[in-house]
Order: C-alpha cells, then structure tokens, then sequence
C-alpha cells in the first residue's frame, strides 16, 4: 500500500517535462505503480493541453505545411528512446552497493541505485537542495515514516534524516539528489570522500 | 466565413490547403481559441491516413506548438524544426490516440513535451517509461457520444484554466514552461515557497472541480 507519493508540485513538473533527467526518472519509477499519481499526471497534462490550446501562434515559414507533407512517409528518427541505463556497481560497505544511473547531469545531480542490507543503518544526513527516492524493493525507515515498496521520498535542503533499513530483505532504491550530502556525523564525514555521493 | 469557421465542415472532399492559405491572417478569435472544434476527429481520420486532415491539424497546432516550445526556451530555428517534428510524429502516432484518455490538446501537448525534453538532454525516460506500461496501450475507440463528453471535459477544463486566479494561473504557466526549481520560481514571485506549492494545490482543487461531473 503506498502511502508517500510526490507532492503536486514535482508531479507538475514531471508532466510538463521541467525536472531534470535524473529526477524524472526517480518520480517515472513510482509513477508508473501508482494509479494515484497517474491520475495527477494526467490531470497536469490535461492541463497543460489546455496551456497549449490557449498558446498564441507563432507563425510557421512559408513553406512548412509543404515541408511536411514532403516529409510524411519518412521513418520516425531512431535511437531517441532509451530507458534508465546504469554503469558499474560500486561496493561501499559490507552488503552496500552504489549503482549510478547514466544521465545527462545539470550541475551536481546524482542519480543512483543504492543496495542496502537488513537493519542497516545509513548515516546521518541532508542534502543541498532535493533528494527523491523511490522504493523498489525492501523498506526503510526515516524520521518521516515507513518507506515500502513504491513509496516516493521527496526530502529538501533543509531536512536532516538517518534511514535504517527495516524488514527482513535488503532495501533497494533509486534514489536523485540534486547536489552533494552532507553528513551529520563524523564517520559519515570521514567515509564520504569513499562514498562518491 | 473566418478561419475557425473552416474547421466546422467536414474534412472529406475539401481541399486540404483551403485552410493554408488563410495561415497569415490570425484573428482574435483564433489568438484565445477554444480548441480545434474537432480535433479528435480529425485525429481519427490522420490515424486513417487522412493527408487533408493532417493538413488542418498542422495548420492549427504548429503555430501553437511553436510557441510552447520558444516558451521553453528553444531558439527561433529549432522551434520551428520541433514544431515540424512534432506534427510528423501527430501523423505518425495518430492511431495510438484515445479521445477519451486525452484530450487532442493533451496529447500534442505531451508530443511536444517529449520532444523538448528530448532536445534538452537526449535521452528520454517520462515518456517511455509511461508508454511501456501495458495498462497504458490505448482502448478501443470510443463511441461517438462518449466522445462528445470528452470534448465537453475538454472545454471545461479550459475554461477552468482560464477561470483561475491570476496569482495561481501566474504559478501554473511558471510550472509548465520554466525548468526552474521552484526555489526559484518563488523567488521570481517575490514569494516564499510555500506559497507557490499552496497555490499549485488550490489551482488543482479548482480545476478539478471544474471537471466533478466527470469523475
Ligand atoms: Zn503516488
């Protein structure tokens, strides 16, 4: 049962196609197990169909109808849809691996499938500027709630939290942090030059 | 008879490029339209192979679609290079459309989005990972009076839009056609955060409202 979902605002921004790569394929990964947040991303894109019905024109060249019409029977231009590619998993700790996710980054994002055992505990942290996480498999537990399979995280700059990994299966998750964290504690502080997070 | 009364008649025997010509002129009423009066008609027919018919649309939705895209930042040449594909993929997508899933607007909306996006950063994953889901696959096309309520929805919700306080439709339009985070786009309004996330959720109320008999 999911119970965290996004908040309107990152679902706008998904279905107006404004978030970056590596946060859109975080909400992307909920989104699609959530008939909740399908129903607002439709909602949004209703939304923004009505933007674009009520959009000034901005008139075409001359020639472009004819242009088209030239160019109607061509083959679609290829090699535009690829999925979430990921690069080579990196061990962190004793049952901790860091998968990154292939993206076009803006600024200092980071993208990234975290494996994290049984009642491990994560340390201490907060982020500079937005953190997404989706649950994929497993649950985890924050100052915020219970994390289950499908919920959404969405943390900001300003929210300091330390999930422990609860249940009796390893915690996956496909986690966006739009910029560096910041730990809390000083092994934290001392590991996170190792981390690459 | 202006260029919105074109779209009134059936497409069928009519020359395509009757509409075309009138392209210079622009009217106001074609400035603050209500949609094409019959869109998802025409997209039923494009989706037949309907080469008329994609004229009309192109015709009313290139211009629109060009705009967006300047309003997402894209340059002069390339929106007008993106308008064009986004049409061509109109005609090529036209027979996954579902009239009652989306409205004709919505769905170019989301073409155009794609392609945006696409452009931006080359890679794409809203559209596909969405797209890939089989409970996504279009249904079967719908009954002309169903249709006919899908068009009411549609004109609901533009009204609705149109309805909305200015100081929530300002934080909509700034949703849809800035990349920025909404830090940021508080900051433009000289307001805090909070501010732009309560009026996001009170346009939705209302636009939702607009739409109840529908739910
Ligand atoms: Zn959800």
């Amino acid at each position: 049962m999911t119970t965290h979902h996004p908040s309107e605002l990152t679902l706008t921004a998904f279905a107006a196609g404004t978030l970056s790569e590596g946060a859109s394929h975080v909400v992307a990964a909920h989104v699609v197990g959530c008939p909740h947040c399908r129903e607002v991303t439709a909602m949004a894109e209703a939304t923004g169909g009505a933007l674009l019905d009520d959009m000034p024109p901005t008139e075409m060249a001359a020639d472009a109808l004819e242009l088209a019409l030239a160019r109607i029977d061509r083959p679609a231009p290829h090699g535009t849809s690829a999925g979430l590619v990921f690069g080579r998993r990196r061990w962190l700790a004793p049952g901790v691996w860091i998968t990154p996710g292939k993206i076009a980054a803006r600024g200092r994002e980071q993208l990234y499938r975290l494996d994290v055992p049984q009642g491990r505990r994560l340390p201490r942290h907060s982020h500079e500027g937005r953190e997404f996480v989706a649950v994929l498999q497993g649950c985890f537990v924050d100052e915020s709630g219970l994390y289950a399979v499908g919920d959404f995280g969405e943390a900001d700059a300003s929210d300091d939290h330390q999930p422990t990994v609860q249940g009796d299966t390893p915690c996956v998750c496909l986690i966006w942090t739009e910029g560096p964290l910041h730990m809390r504690d000083p092994i934290g502080r001392l590991l996170q030059p190792w981390l690459g997070i | 008879m202006d260029g919105r009364a074109l779209f009134h008649e059936p497409i069928g025997g009519r020359p395509a490029l009757a509409a075309v010509g009138r392209r210079g002129v622009v009217s106001a009423a074609e400035d603050r339209n209500d949609g094409l009066e019959d869109g998802a008609t025409l997209i039923l027919a494009v989706a037949a192979g309907d080469r008329a018919a994609f004229a009309l649309l192109f015709t009313h939705y290139a211009p629109r679609v060009k705009t967006y895209l300047l309003r997402r930042g894209a340059g002069v040449q390339r929106a007008e290079e993106l308008a064009q594909e986004a049409l061509l993929s109109v005609w090529r997508k036209a027979g996954q459309f579902d009239p009652l899933r989306a409205s004709p607007g919505a769905w170019i909306f989301t073409i155009a989005r794609n392609l945006g996006v696409d452009d931006h950063r080359r890679a794409r994953p809203v559209a596909d990972a969405l797209a890939d889901d089989p409970s996504a696959a279009p249904e079967p096309p719908a009954a002309a009076d169903a249709r006919l309520d899908a068009a009411e929805r549609d004109q609901r919700l533009r009204e609705a839009v149109r309805a909305l306080p200015a100081d929530q439709l300002a934080v909509v339009r700034l949703s849809f056609f800035s990349d920025k985070p909404h830090a940021e786009i508080a900051a433009e309004l000289g307001v805090p955060l909070g501010t732009v996330k309560s009026r996001l959720r009170l346009a939705f109320v209302r636009l939702r409202a607009g739409l109840e008999d529908f739910r």
